[in-house]
């Protein structure tokens, strides 16, 4: 019934092989460990929510799926491939939509296909369906400025999803907007990654945006961050969180998460 | 203007309020600025300094301290507004100024010659200014009274400013071309021929009042300061013509009297004393009268100035200088 | 939103001729002599005197060419400083005190040595305004380049963007805004130096003017040129402003002349 009872026979898109990732202090400070003997595996069409007290480590996780960062010890692989540097089977959406001002929003859902040398009308026509479906069809000719936050979210989800990544890594992508306007922004997403079957790596505060967006949940320690607990979410349909939000299952695994949330915060 | 004779006055009567004893010897010695166009160290300016040394200007009652200030014109705008009590110029000066209304006068002039000498080297094969055309000469600026003179002296010989190449290279530069022999000859006063022959090149000496009425050097003051303060025009201006007067009569006492003064030509009295010959037998002979202005010169002058298009319009000469002072 | 335009339209020129009325008439009467402030028809009347006989444009062409010259040489290069400086954080670091010195170094004051070192020529005015164009441009720049957002530039490497796009996609647009400030402060600064240039020597410019005019004691002469040198400067402000709101046009509008 859920993702993961088909989970044995789809392919491992991302994997963490015991990492270990260590800042050098500056000057005299110790080095901080920030990720400790982190393993981990996400399925194809598998969406998976990482959450854990701030300082966790969370980001450190993003930016070494996304290549931007190494680890110390371990390896982290894409498609089975070692992620040696930015590559084009991730991309990442952050809590700051980071659309380019200057560009239209058009051309900021472009920009990663002009970096990857898409021609022009290819470019253009992916755009604009990317558009469409983020439910952005009115705007492609207007500037950041003159778009509602959600509304520039949703351009930051076409762009995300405008270069067909096999991985989706997303930092807090929510966590700026109102309530109402997250909660519909939630379920477009969950639409989107239901129906181009995208592989999702989630980072979130927000416990329900968690259980009602994921197939799995993984709770992270305090520094140096370590995942201490997985929960499989067994409520269905998770292409709609609006209908999981009012499900009864729900508070048991809100409860479960609190507890857990509360021995991290005791850096356990 | 007024404004800062009004403070100047009010600093005067509060430090006679606090009942100092320095106010009170102060008030022998009426305090007088005098500004001059250039740095009073420059030997165009030792009749100023040796009045200083020998006291002149303290028998006049004066306490005078130099100024300086950027070039005749400047100087006569500044006497002009209040802000100096005389200032240092040359003869031109009323001539130029006062045609655009700043209400100064000459009210007394340091020799009879120009101040503006034409030098040209030795070897250039150039026998009078006559033949300067087509040749290169170095000048101060193109707006300055050497400058004047030296097309004073080209239209003496029926050329234009376009027959000859004058180039305006400023103080080090007017020396330099001509040592250098980018430039055959310079216009300027006798301290820049002698800095030519001090590096080694021998030049011969024109002088312009041969073929122009330019002036010597002056003393300015405005028609208000000579109104309002005789006393001090008159002091500063008989003090300085008696220091020209003995620089004349005595060069050597005189160059001994200002090395003492001013300790930076302490080691050159040589050079010192032959500029002094040169400023007394070329610029400050030639008067009736020491420091009188002459009328009839002056009234050339303009004539050559407004014929030139320097100047506008001309006034009175009588509104231009003033001999009241010299006795 | 236009009643209000009009109404700014007719105060301001009513205060221009408030300005101008006071300009003619107040000295005179508070017994302000003309050769100190001379009133507005007399400067009128020396600007038509010096059309007819001192070659004014000439005069106000050669003066804006060397502006325009000065600002472009001083603008490109501030902008090569500024972003060679700002990507290399390293190289920032040993030149930034010798930077600092020369920032901090009077540039007017270099002009009379231009000038002995290169005559009577436009180079002089030319360095003088490049060197004075330079820094405002190169600290703006500079300061945009090590400000930009990091995630940005992420974005760009997570999409596999190599230095070279980075710097054109990311670093050149992000730092507009911050240029464009430099450039506006450079474009009134390049007049100064220009002037500054002309002030101490050559006989071509409103520099020249200006000390010619102080040399007769004209002060109608220098009252003309002082404001046509505003005007140059005013045009070459305008002139950058307008090219700011072209190339920036898409951030939101902004009162004019508020940053």
């Amino acid at each position: 019934m859920t993702q993961q009872a088909g989970a044995n026979v789809a392919a491992i898109r991302l994997e963490f092989r015991n990492v270990t990732r260590r800042f050098q202090g500056r000057g005299k400070a110790e080095a901080v460990t920030a990720i400790e003997s982190v393993s981990l595996q996400v399925r194809d069409g598998e969406v998976v929510s990482l959450i854990g007290p701030s300082g966790c480590g969370k980001s450190t996780l993003l930016n070494l799926t996304a290549g931007l960062d190494r680890p110390s010890v371990g390896e982290v692989l894409v498609d089975g491939q070692p992620v040696t540097g930015p590559n084009a089977h991730v991309a990442f959406m952050l809590q700051k939509d980071l659309l380019l001002p200057w560009r239209t929003i058009r051309e900021n859902v472009e920009f990663g296909l002009e970096i990857r040398k898409v021609p022009a009308a290819e470019r253009k026509s992916t755009a604009l369906a990317m558009l469409k479906a983020c439910h952005l069809e009115g705007f492609p000719d207007h500037y950041p400025h003159q778009l509602s936050g959600g509304m520039r979210q949703r351009a930051a989800l076409a762009r995300t999803m405008a270069t067909d990544p096999t991985v989706v890594l997303m930092d807090e992508p929510f966590s700026a907007l109102d309530a109402q306007t997250k909660m519909i922004l939630q379920k477009d997403l969950a639409q989107t990654l239901s129906s181009m079957r995208k592989t999702c790596l989630f980072i979130t505060h927000d416990l329900a945006e968690a259980v009602a967006l994921s197939d799995r949940v993984l709770v992270m320690s305090h520094r140096p961050g370590r995942i201490i607990e997985e929960i499989v979410i067994e409520i269905p349909g998770r292409d709609n969180p609006l209908i999981r939000r009012e499900s009864p299952m729900m508070n048991g695994y809100l409860h479960r998460l609190g507890e857990l949330l509360d021995l991290a915060h005791a850096k356990v | 203007m007024k404004t800062s004779r009004m403070i100047s006055r009010l600093a005067g009567a509060a430090a006679l309020a606090l009942g100092l004893g320095l106010a009170a010897a102060a008030a022998a010695q009426e305090k007088v600025v005098f500004l001059l166009p250039a740095p009073p160290v420059l030997q165009a300016f030792a009749p100023h300094n040796i009045a200083m040394a020998k006291g002149y200007y303290k028998a006049e009652g004066l306490d005078v301290e130099f100024k300086v200030g950027q070039g005749g014109a400047d100087v006569a705008t500044q006497v002009g507004a209040g802000n100096a009590d005389v200032g240092g110029g040359i003869g031109d000066t009323p001539v130029i100024v006062r045609a655009n209304g700043v209400p100064i006068k000459a009210v007394a002039v340091l020799g009879g010659g120009a101040l503006t000498q034409i030098y040209i080297r030795d070897d250039a094969g150039i026998p009078s200014p006559a033949e300067l055309k087509g040749k290169t000469i170095s000048v101060m600026s193109y707006q300055d009274t050497t400058y004047y003179a030296l097309l004073g002296t080209l239209a003496h010989f029926g050329m234009k400013k376009n027959d000859v190449n004058a180039q305006a290279v400023g103080p080090g530069g007017i020396v330099q071309l001509v040592v250098g022999g980018q430039a055959q000859a310079l216009a300027g006063p006798p301290e820049w021929g002698q800095a030519v022959e001090a590096a080694g090149v021998k030049v011969r000496a024109f002088q312009t009042r041969a073929y122009y009425p330019g002036m010597a050097q002056a003393i300015l003051a405005s028609d208000e300061t000579i109104k309002k303060k005789p006393k001090v025009v008159g002091g500063v201006a008989r003090a300085v013509v008696k220091a020209m007067v003995d620089i004349m009569n005595d060069p050597e006492a005189a160059a001994d009297v200002y090395v003492k003064a001013l300790p930076q030509y302490a080691d050159k009295k040589a050079d010192v004393l032959k500029i002094m010959v040169e400023y007394k037998n070329k610029i400050y002979a030639g008067q009736k009268q020491p420091g009188a202005m002459d009328p009839d010169k002056l009234t050339q002058l303009q004539d050559f100035y407004l014929k030139e298009g320097i100047i506008r319009r001309a006034t009175p000469v009588a509104e231009l200088y003033t001999n009241e002072f010299l006795n | 939103m236009s009643d209000s335009a009009r109404l700014a339209a007719i105060g301001g020129l009513l205060l221009g001729i408030v300005f101008l009325a006071v300009w003619q008439w107040v000295p005179g009467l508070l017994g302000v002599p003309p050769f100190i402030i001379p009133p507005a028809s007399e400067v009128w009347n020396e600007f038509l005197y010096m059309i007819a006989n001192e070659r004014v444009f000439f005069h106000v062409g050669a003066t804006s060419l060397s502006v325009i010259a000065g600002f472009v040489l001083g603008a490109l290069l501030g902008m090569v400083v500024g972003y060679a400086l700002g990507m290399s954080p390293s190289a920032e670091m040993v030149l930034s005190p010798y930077i600092l010195a020369l920032q901090i170094a009077p540039k007017v004051a270099f002009a009379p040595l231009f000038v002995m070192w290169f005559g009577f020529t436009v180079y002089p005015k030319i360095l003088v305004a490049v060197l004075i164009v330079f820094f405002p441009v190169m600290v703006n720049v500079l300061g945009a380049v090590r400000t930009i957002d990091r995630d940005q530039i992420n974005l760009a490497r997570a999409f596999s963007a190599n230095r070279l796009e980075v710097f054109w996609k990311i670093e050149i647009p992000a730092s507009m805004p911050a240029l464009f400030s430099g450039l506006r402060i450079a474009a009134t600064l390049a007049v100064i130096g220009v002037v500054v240039g002309e002030l101490v020597g050559g006989n071509v410019g409103l520099g020249y003017l200006l000390v010619y005019g102080q040399g007769q004691a004209n002060t109608a002469m220098v009252f003309v040129v002082i404001l046509l040198l505003t005007l140059i400067g005013l045009v070459a402000y305008l002139a950058v402003a307008v090219t700011e709101g072209r190339v920036l046009h898409y951030l939101p509008k902004r009162d004019f002349g508020a940053r």
